[in-house]
């Protein structure tokens, strides 16, 4: 069965994974050809002052995608399911209600945390071939946020789409903007290097609200 | 016999809304049961209570013996759900969604979901999403035969069909319930089609239940009586003889459960002057239109 759910899921997203895994490739390229450039110019050693000092983020045009990847995944998973009230179908077969959400949100939370992987792993071979380890550390701790954020996008609005009533919808959208906003406050590198497990928090809360909004949902609750 | 689905006092509020008050009926094993009434009656709000999709305000359904808002994956199994509209996984095609649902159900029998298919003149590798309505109706029919569940429950089955759909449609029903045990429970806007099918129906009207009874008797018992009069104002209300009453002009047509020479001894009784007075046949349709009212 669950084979045939990853199936399933997989029929919803596979262009919008492919094409996400595409725009974050092509962003990464793009900061590998942009530090390159600059590297050009100046020396690594004067580069890297200026990063630190002005607090410039090599990687920060990929500062909002992880975010735009989780809502696109989410929009594209969940919109052919309520479209038409198709989530009934989804309930009625022969699994646990829970069981079944469990695994299809589970499907969508691999698909971004592969692209996340995807972007660590391209982003470490650019920081690494530019500038020492220090710098790949914090990058990292930098980045966590980002991608938390793309987790919380695509729970949300997994809420937004299940969630049957509207005043619930709105309330738990505008918190949930309130709190991804956290994630993006700060600048520099490693800002958030005591508090990156609060965001996980947060991030995992999100994941917890789906099963509300799908019980409401189940039980005609509006 | 037993009872594949009960329904005891049922009673369902939108907000402040009455959907209905005190619903009761069962539905025995081997049978086939219409829903029946206007559009905003209940009946998809039934269908929603019995499947788990809606909290009932009070009463309690339900099917297989447990009750409709825990059911067991053995017991969703069993049953066939089609949700208004032929709703379908449309981003699916023809050979996707059957080797999907395929894996879900024990008894699955690919060969009538194929069978059907066959009829359509389409590949397998064709997208629901880019098939016609008609198209996509007899592929969750074929799914749903496929699954061999033991009860059917088909919420407007005929929404967007033609003739000739809905006959195919019905014609398949008709085999699968040669079954014994097989169950149907179904829910259409076009009763005409069920007359020869239902073995038992319920008519809801706003807020209650008209009728309930087998659909033989049904048909035997209620009758349509027309006649003249005078009185191009003439009001009957509804109680114990008549049922429903409409008049155009100085034509009279009155809907009851009582013979010809009680409705007689009921119109002298109220001094009301007739002529003409006859019984005319009537199809399930007219007797449904009949029972419910034109409006």
């Amino acid at each position: 069965m669950l084979k045939a759910v990853v199936f399933k899921e997989w029929l919803k997203i596979r262009w919008v994974f492919i094409g996400m895994l595409l725009i974050n490739f092509l962003v990464i390229i793009n900061t590998y050809f942009n530090v390159s450039n600059v590297l050009k110019v100046y020396s690594a050693n004067v580069y890297l002052v200026k990063l630190i000092t002005y607090e410039i983020l090599f990687f920060d045009d990929l500062m909002y995608i992880p975010l735009l990847t989780g809502i696109l995944i989410s929009v594209f998973q969940f919109f052919p399911e309520i479209n038409q009230k198709r989530l009934k179908l989804t309930f009625h077969l022969p699994v646990q209600e829970s069981k079944m959400l469990f695994q299809m949100t589970s499907i969508g939370f691999i698909s971004l945390l592969l692209i996340f992987l995807f972007d660590t792993f391209l982003l470490s071979l650019v920081s690494l071939n530019f500038f020492p380890d220090e710098v790949f550390k914090s990058m990292i701790i930098t980045l966590l946020p980002w991608f938390f954020t793309g987790f919380c996008g695509y729970f949300l609005i997994t809420m937004v789409f299940i969630e049957p009533n509207w005043t619930k919808r709105v309330v738990v959208t505008l918190i949930g903007i309130g709190l991804i906003s956290l994630f993006y406050s700060g600048s520099g590198y490693a800002k958030f290097e005591q508090s990156w497990w609060m965001f996980m928090a947060i991030s995992s809360l999100f994941g917890v609200i789906i099963y509300v909004s799908a019980y409401n949902f189940k039980r005609g609750i509006s | 016999m037993t009872n594949v689905v009960e329904v005891k006092n049922l009673t369902h509020y939108y907000g402040s809304k009455l959907v209905f008050e005190n619903l009761n009926f069962n539905i025995k094993e081997g049978s086939i049961f219409g829903l029946l009434g206007k559009n905003g009656t209940g009946k998809t709000t039934t269908i929603n209570i019995l499947n788990g999709f809606l909290k009932p305000t009070s009463g309690k359904c339900l099917m297989f013996d447990e009750d409709s808002y825990a059911l067991t994956p053995a017991t969703k199994s069993r049953v066939g759900f089609l949700i208004e509209g032929h709703v379908q996984y449309s981003f699916m095609s023809i050979r996707q969604i059957e080797k999907f649902y395929s894996a879900f159900y024990p008894k699955w029998k690919k060969e009538p979901y194929y069978e059907l298919m066959s009829k359509l003149a389409v590949t397998e590798n064709q997208k629901i999403s880019k098939m016609s309505c008609g198209q996509r109706s007899q592929v969750a029919l074929g799914l749903i035969l496929a699954q061999d569940a033991d009860l059917l429950i088909l919420d407007d089955y005929s929404m967007g069909l033609d003739a000739g759909y809905r006959r195919l449609f019905l014609d398949y029903l008709i085999e699968y319930a040669k079954a014994e045990t097989k169950t149907i429970f179904i829910t259409s806007h076009i009763i005409q089609d069920l007359e020869n099918f239902l073995d038992e129906c319920v008519i809801l009207d706003y807020k209650s239940v008209l009728l309930h009874a087998p659909l033989k008797s049904f048909l035997d018992d209620f009758k349509q009586f027309k006649f003249e009069v005078d009185n191009h104002n003439l009001k009957l209300e509804k109680d114990y003889v008549v049922k429903n009453f409409e008049l155009v002009k100085n034509k009279a047509t009155l809907y009851t459960f009582e013979k010809k020479s009680v409705i007689e001894h009921y119109l002298n009784n109220n001094g009301i002057n007739f002529t003409k007075l006859s019984e005319v046949p009537m199809t399930l349709e007219e007797a449904f239109i009949g029972i419910t009212g034109k409006y």
